[in-house]
């Protein structure tokens, strides 16, 4: 992979915990590409904010290999001793890549150009281009005269802001954005995320963003990793997965599952007037403006079958529309067959739903 | 001053320069506590640090070190101070060459209130959140980044506040030294005052010793309020 920047093999993490192995990342392999928004996704306690802190060696693994931007960190297999870079290398390469946490984590003794000079106290700038800097960086994230107050005196959404600009001191290349917008509410989570954005299009920065929020993910990542108990279990173009999640616990975090209850709980109330076995529940996927009308059309004339709108919306991925939709499609079996078939075929997402919950 | 002298004669009487003079004991009593509280400060932060560093999950951790420093501080915690006084009078000997006087007792009240001190500053670095650290080695912060710019100042306030309660305590263990001649306040309520059943030196002297307690605290209310930018 010629442009890829963080190359994490095989990584083990493992605690030892009254006399059990805890496997915190069991045997996973990631790669981030250049300029990527790379989610990664999970409910708390899948190992997400162990994985990432492996690229900054915030947490060394038990095994594996870690490598950013070409440069071998750790490495280690099951019988080797581990081989890592140096105490002074590490600070170097930690400045490289940029982390911004859920509790902002800033110095509350500090003022928050401080803050962002703290980051800087190393670099072979001198002071007074180092307070220039970090008053750059200020005006970057929109609080270029908030300079002189404590972050207690901040909102949280000022406050991540500022950690922000103090991760992008140093002028990383990567950007660890760790449960950053969890602790907001939604109109800073969202004014964050378009600021991770804006810094991943206007400096070039590979952004990994784990959070557990599929919305987050959904409004400017490119890519995504679905993870649970240690293990990624899916992965993929967002909006691959988003238009075809395989497993259950990718369908309930994207909100599929929700979906498919809602879909359940109308046709409680308005029950089609048919024999079972005349037709069944599906949940369709289109990416693209606007294909789905004249299919819906095309089917009835072509197969026979009849397919009614239980509800649906549209989403924008990666600025591509995303259409979902819960439909009925009553009619012979052998013909929704083929009607299923030829939707494949146009590349239209097509998975069954249970017409009753499981119990 | 008339009435002073007819009410409190025998403090009077007690002058204020000369070896049992009022001036003499305040100065050491001032003398003790300062050279106690660094000595023993800079002991009790080395210890308190160390037990934060050391501990499961510090950025030093291990386990030997973190027993070592703790078990140091338990056993030094655990004299009483009287006994402290004359336990480790061999020792001062050696540092200082004699066992009596002020100077001498200097060894035991640093001895005497590290450990008290550096449990406080444990306690203190302790409340600083792990957050701060790992952001903190996130831009490449070095070792001594960490104690100076993140641990110690992030905890100045608090460490304004043990302070002042161990500065407190010390002037408790200074009215102790007398009974190993270092004179100071202590020893003037006990010595000139209750031996000599000369109670108004006795209360003068607690007097001058809660006026010394009531400036340090509020010296040190003073700067621990100054001090925290924690919240608006």
């Amino acid at each position: 992979m010629a442009d890829s920047v963080i190359d994490l093999e095989n990584i083990n993490v493992f605690f030892e915990q009254e006399g059990q192995t805890i496997k915190a990342v069991n045997d996973v392999t990631i790669h981030v590409n250049k300029g990527d928004i790379y989610g990664v996704v999970g409910y708390s306690g899948a190992g997400k904010s162990t994985l990432v802190r492996v690229i900054n060696l915030l947490q060394k693994p038990t095994a594996g290999k870690v490598v950013v931007n070409g440069e071998t960190l750790f490495e280690k297999d099951d019988q080797t001793n581990a081989k890592i870079v140096d105490t002074k290398q590490l600070r170097t390469k930690r400045r490289q890549i940029g982390m911004i946490f859920q509790h902002f984590n800033l110095l509350e003794e500090r003022t928050v150009i401080q803050n962002i000079e703290f980051a800087l106290k190393h670099s072979d700038q001198k002071e007074k281009e180092i307070v220039a800097r970090a008053q750059k960086l200020l005006d970057l994230v929109g609080l270029g005269d908030r300079g002189k107050a404590f972050p207690a005196q901040l909102s949280g959404g000022q406050q991540q802001r500022v950690a922000i600009a103090r991760a992008l001191a140093n002028d990383p290349e990567i950007l660890i954005s760790d449960e950053a917008t969890s602790a907001l509410d939604p109109k800073n989570t969202i004014q964050i995320l378009d600021l991770l954005k804006r810094v991943n299009e206007e400096l070039g920065l590979t952004v990994v963003l784990i959070t557990h929020e599929m919305d987050a993910v959904k409004r400017i990542a490119n890519k995504v990793a679905v993870m649970s108990d240690g293990k990624i279990i899916e992965r993929g173009s967002i909006v691959d997965v988003f238009t075809n999640p395989q497993y259950p616990l990718t369908k309930e975090l994207i909100g599929t599952a929700g979906e498919s209850e809602k879909a359940r709980k109308i046709l409680a109330t308005h029950p089609v007037q048919s024999a079972d076995d005349q037709w069944e529940l599906l949940h369709l996927t289109y990416t693209g403006p606007s294909v789905i009308d004249p299919v819906v059309t095309e089917l009835y004339q072509k197969f026979d079958v009849e397919v009614s709108i239980i509800f649906g919306n549209v989403d924008e991925l990666q600025g591509v529309p995303v259409g979902t939709l819960f439909v009925t499609m009553t009619g012979a079996a052998a013909n929704r067959q083929k009607a299923i078939q030829y939707l494949h075929d146009q590349k239209i997402g097509v998975s069954k739903i249970e017409k009753e919950a499981a119990k | 001053m008339a009435w002073f002298a007819k009410y409190f004669p025998n403090v009077v009487t007690l002058g204020w320069g000369g070896d049992d003079g009022w001036l003499t004991a305040i100065g050491q009593t001032i003398y003790m506590t300062f050279w106690s509280a660094l000595f023993g400060g800079i002991l009790g932060l080395i210890f308190g640090i160390g037990l934060v560093l050391f501990d499961k999950g510090g950025i030093k951790e291990n386990r030997v070190w973190f027993n070592i420093f703790d078990k140091v501080v338990s056993f030094f915690r655990a004299i009483p101070f009287i006994i402290l006084l004359a336990f480790i009078a061999p020792v001062t000997q050696q540092i200082v060459g004699t066992q009596i006087g002020t100077t001498a007792a200097l060894v035991p009240l640093s001895l005497g209130m590290f450990p008290f001190y550096a449990r406080q500053i444990q306690v203190a670095l302790e409340s600083v959140d792990h957050g701060k650290i790992e952001a903190a080695q996130s831009v490449g912060a070095t070792f001594s980044d960490l104690i100076f710019d993140v641990y110690l100042q992030e905890a100045r306030s608090e460490i304004a506040r043990v302070t002042t309660v161990t500065l407190i305590s010390l002037i408790g263990l200074t009215a102790m030294a007398g009974a190993i001649g270092a004179g100071g306040l202590g020893n003037t309520a006990i010595a000139y005052g209750y031996n000599r059943f000369d109670n108004d030196v006795t209360l003068v002297a607690t007097f001058l010793v809660l006026i010394f307690v009531l400036v340090i605290q509020l010296v040190g209310d003073f700067l621990a309020k100054h001090l925290d930018h924690k919240s608006v």
